[in-house]
């Protein structure tokens, strides 16, 4: 080992001792332009942190709410016509937006990785799924052919899938196929998953199983969960923390248990109260929600949400309200705390 | 058999005359393994279904991918022909349907499919895809009158008509879509929709307004609708009653809440019990069960025994019949619950 290495290796050390955060999002912004006049902020000045191994954090939010850009903005992944315009992304103390590509290869899969949405769909239908994983490990890792392939099997062991490696992708039903993408996606031991709406296509009980599995694997291998989810109800009991995304900004962030039961921002309330459970009745069918239409689009000015927002006032049509802490551990950007 | 003893479990409804009844359905396909494989497979997809739907009821159908509901409601729209059984719509056999009749039955009998987002063609404006089923299930022709019946429709659905009337697809959100879907199918005004899981794809937030605006259609028209769906809370607040079905059968049937609050099937208990609840972490408790797949196929006896945990001797032996377990409620299976010893068998 050369002293650089050393140094770095130490330095890196010094970060976990001095209780630095492993992932660091500051004022993440990212844009997407379609034409060259139409541009869209699809992440707003998004600050987030990952304090320690084994923290995990469900973010919700409607489609196009930029839930999916902040996680592929994790992995420096943002492709044109999108682009990162400000902000930095920081893992371990290093600047995930100015690493070279072959840092950046060992960045992702093995620090950081990501079940994409609807991954399950996208193995090739022409390999075995214990070649697909094989492949990663051979790829990315020290391994040779064979002994890839004994590891693929035992991956896939750990996520419930037996003498099945030789079995292609069509053979496989909707779940297992996700849990072979999860088996995949944690082959090369990151410390951080990324986990896009892993359940959205499948059915409550096949849904259940991919969650207690990944419940198990964060505990087992204190892995850091980031889990992207438009349904609130499945992350009870998965992850201990939440973010609430509206229009690309995280509007309101804490324990899980406090933000459901004790929503701060507006939208998490609204949110909540139109979420429909086995305990709602009939009477949550009404005729005002039948001709309401989606909501007015985000204002451009001030407050995001100040459009659809009950509680609106003056400031909020002027003052853009910045994420901060209202009480201890609980984060909200609404000038109602202010 | 089945159907007679559904009949009679259903007696609680018999004032009321069935639109569409079902009896004895049966439902094959073959599959082949393999391009240059002779070995071929035969899939069951619907196994003996008999189930009656009544004028202006909201019936769901509930159950996990590979159940056969699709397959059913497909055999319902006359769009797939079943091996046997027989399918009336208001006394007349569907698939013995012609001509002038089976277009009559095409505008009687309308869908809602599940993916707003593939269901639309991306090149045809909202007004030329609504417009389509009103020219030729309607047989309307001019354009002033087209516009206008267009316009109607797309208001009644919560929608404004000189908003989106010339937009296309991508120009919609989630929740538009499946209003323009919902307006296209409303076109022909037609007695029966089916809604093929109508807000799977949509936004927390908009399935309630989707939800709302089928109630308000169904009270407003009178409809009648077949609601397909794998989640028990939209049954709940949509539908009078519920059929639950499992690998091709209806394993239980009843009023809704009856189904709900005190089922008889153990696989409607499993189904209840893994639906996504908001509860503090350390209520949550996370048991793993064998999905189908894993629990594996029986030769004979009751489907679900393999991964039923009150599963005895009986069910690995004999399939159980849908039968009144309750005064409302009809259950297949040998060891049902929340029953009186004294009214079961």
């Amino acid at each position: 080992m050369t002293t650089q290495e050393e140094e770095e290796e130490e330095e890196e050390e010094k970060h976990v001792q001095e209780d630095r955060a492993i992932l660091d999002l500051s004022n993440v912004s990212v844009e997407y332009s379609s034409s060259s006049t139409e541009k869209k902020l699809a992440a707003d000045r998004i600050n987030l942190s990952i304090p320690w191994r084994g923290y995990t954090l469900g973010v919700v939010g409607e489609s196009g709410s930029g839930k999916t850009t902040l996680g592929l903005s994790i992995l420096n992944l943002i492709e044109s016509p999108g682009r990162i315009t400000s902000g930095a992304v920081r893992y371990m103390g290093r600047d995930v937006l100015a690493m070279k590509a072959g840092e950046l290869r060992n960045y992702r899969w093995k620090e950081v990785s990501m079940v994409f949405q609807s991954a399950m769909n996208s193995f090739s239908p022409v390999k075995t799924v214990g070649d697909h994983i094989a492949e990663v490990l051979v790829r990315r890792g020290d391994l040779n052919k064979s002994e890839a392939r004994e590891q693929a099997e035992k991956l896939l062991e750990k996520v419930g899938i037996f003498g099945r490696a030789d079995d292609y992708p069509h053979e496989f039903s909707g779940g297992m196929r996700q849990r072979a993408v999860i088996a995949t996606a944690l082959a090369l031991s990151p410390k951080i998953l990324i986990a896009d709406e892993p359940t959205s296509a499948l059915d409550v009980v096949v849904q259940e199983q991919i969650l207690a599995l990944l419940k198990k694997q964060v505990k087992e291998l204190d892995l850091s969960l980031i889990f992207i989810t438009h349904e609130i109800a499945i992350l009870c009991g998965l992850v201990d923390n939440i973010a609430v995304m509206y229009a690309g900004e995280i509007v309101e962030m804490g324990p899980i248990d406090d933000v459901l039961f004790e929503p701060l921002h507006p939208y998490t309330e609204m949110l909540l109260s139109s979420l429909l459970s086995l305990e709602s009745s009939r009477d949550t069918l009404s005729k005002r929600n039948a001709s309401s239409t989606i909501g007015a689009p985000p204002a451009r000015v001030g407050c995001k949400y100040a459009t659809r927002c009950k509680y609106v006032f003056d400031r909020c049509k002027n003052e853009r309200p910045v994420l901060r802490e209202y009480k201890k551990g609980r984060m909200v950007a609404c000038h109602k705390y202010n | 058999m089945i159907g007679k003893e559904a009949e009679g479990g259903d007696a609680f409804l018999s004032g009321r005359r069935p639109l569409l009844s079902i009896k004895d359905l049966q439902v094959t396909f073959i599959r082949q393994r393999g391009l240059f494989n002779r070995r071929k497979s035969i899939v069951r997809a619907v196994q003996g279904i008999s189930l009656e739907l009544f004028e202006s009821e909201i019936l769901s159908v509930v159950g996990e991918s590979g159940s056969g509901k699709t397959t059913l409601a497909r055999c319902i729209l006359a769009l797939n022909r079943p091996d046997s059984g027989s399918i009336k719509y208001r006394n007349n056999e569907v698939t013995a349907l012609k001509g002038g009749e089976l277009m009559n039955f095409r505008r009687d009998v309308q869908i809602v499919y599940q993916d707003p987002y593939e269901s639309l063609n991306p090149r045809q404006d909202v007004f030329t895809a609504v417009s389509i089923p009103i020219r030729q299930l309607a047989g309307e022709d001019s354009k002033e009158k087209l516009t206008e019946r267009v316009a109607k429709v797309l208001r009644e659905v919560g929608l404004d008509p000189s908003a989106v009337m010339r937009r296309l697809p991508h120009q919609l959100s989630g929740g538009e879509r499946q209003r323009v879907n919902i307006a296209k199918a409303l076109a022909p005004d037609p007695k029966l929709l089916v809604a093929d899981e109508p807000v799977t794809m949509l936004d927390a937030s908009q399935r309630l307004g989707v939800l709302s605006l089928l109630m308000e259609l169904k009270e407003k028209r009178n409809l009648t609708i077949l609601l397909i769906t794998h989640d028990l809370a939209s049954a709940r607040i949509m539908s009078d009653r519920t059929a639950i079905m499992y690998l091709g059968r209806i394993v239980e049937v009843g009023p809704t809440s009856k189904i709900l609050n005190k089922p008889h099937h153990p696989y409607t208990q499993l189904i209840l019990a893994a639906t996504p609840r908001l509860k503090r972490s350390s209520e949550v408790k996370r048991e793993y069960v064998p999905s189908v797949e894993e629990a594996g196929r029986v030769e004979r006896g009751c489907v679900f025994a393999p991964r039923c945990k009150y599963a005895t001797s009986i069910c690995r032996d004999t399939e159980p019949q849908l039968l009144a377990k309750s005064e409302s409620s009809l259950a297949a299976c040998h060891n049902p619950l929340n029953v009186n010893q004294a009214t079961s068998e």
